[in-house]
């Protein structure tokens, strides 16, 4: 009961991992201590309130609100500037092979019918397929970016309402 | 008495009540709750819910610290709060200020009680 009690509510609280973690080392505490002074579990549930309920007092007295809305904007935040990482890198990776691959390239369908083949014939095949894949990749985290940052700015804007 | 006023004087007290538990002895979240809840006839039920975001409050406030001890008793770890130097500074402006302010505002009902006890002559005057 107790360890459904404190996962529970490890799923609702909407704080830092840190102060988090704060909070069920307290309820640990809490629970270990009901029991040394003769309290069972579920009289001191009774007490808690259910798991949302705890949560929702917490948030109460804390503001958490305020405080899960910072969360979701540095989340946010490094999920835009990942995006914008790996389209760059991507593209990068993409243009710089073109560019170097073009002459190579020539050469290398050339080899196809050569000798040793094999080898030359992996070259042609995979490289433009990789790179195929490289650009992709980097145009759907281009736009994954852009939407993120769209949302963000417009989320900001709507706070920015709010508080005034 | 409406549950909402008796919330209001308890949300601009409890920080104080707490301060002053604490002040006595380094306690921990339990036997606070069981000492909040010996004054349950007037104070209403203390439970963590709401007491544990004011220690969580005061504390990053600077007023309170906290150890952890970590005890056979039972089976794990409590943490122990006790008042820093600024908390005990805090308690005693607090405590300053609610002796004025109970006196100004026993002030007003002892006018209100003085009027309606003698409704003739405050009438006559």
């Amino acid at each position: 009961m107790k360890d459904q009690y404190i996962h529970e509510v490890e799923r609702l609280l909407p704080l830092p991992r840190q102060a988090k973690k704060e909070v069920l080392r307290d309820l640990e505490e809490a629970f270990a201590s009901a029991a040394e002074h003769g309290e069972t579990e579920s009289q001191l549930i009774q007490r808690l309130g259910s798991p949302k309920e705890f949560v929702e007092s917490l948030n109460e007295q804390l503001g958490f609100e305020r405080l899960s809305g910072e969360i979701w904007k540095r989340k946010q935040i490094i999920a835009i500037v990942c995006a914008a990482i790996l389209s760059l890198l991507c593209l990068g990776v993409y243009s710089a092979a073109k560019a170097m691959g073009m002459s190579r390239m020539i050469e290398s369908l050339g080899v196809i019918g050569g000798a040793d083949g094999p080898t030359a014939i992996f070259v042609t095949s995979t490289g433009p397929d990789i790179l195929y894949w490289v650009a992709l990749l980097g145009i759907v985290s281009f736009a994954a970016g852009v939407v993120l940052a769209i949302r963000y700015i417009r989320r900001k804007h709507k706070d920015g309402k709010k508080d005034q | 008495m409406s549950q909402k006023y008796i919330q209001q004087f308890k949300k601009g007290s409890l920080e104080m009540i707490l301060l002053c538990l604490i002040a006595r002895k380094e306690t921990y979240g339990y036997e606070i709750i069981t000492e909040l809840n010996r004054r349950a006839d007037v104070l209403g039920y203390a439970r963590e819910g709401t007491v544990y975001p004011i220690l969580y409050r005061l504390q990053k406030a600077e007023m309170l610290q906290s150890r952890i001890v970590y005890t056979t008793a039972n089976g794990g770890s409590k943490k122990y709060y006790s008042l820093t130097k600024k908390g005990r500074t805090a308690l005693e402006e607090m405590i300053s200020f609610w002796r004025d302010y109970t006196i100004c505002v026993d002030e007003f009902i002892g006018e209100l009680e003085l009027n309606q006890t003698r409704p003739d002559e405050a009438e006559g005057e």
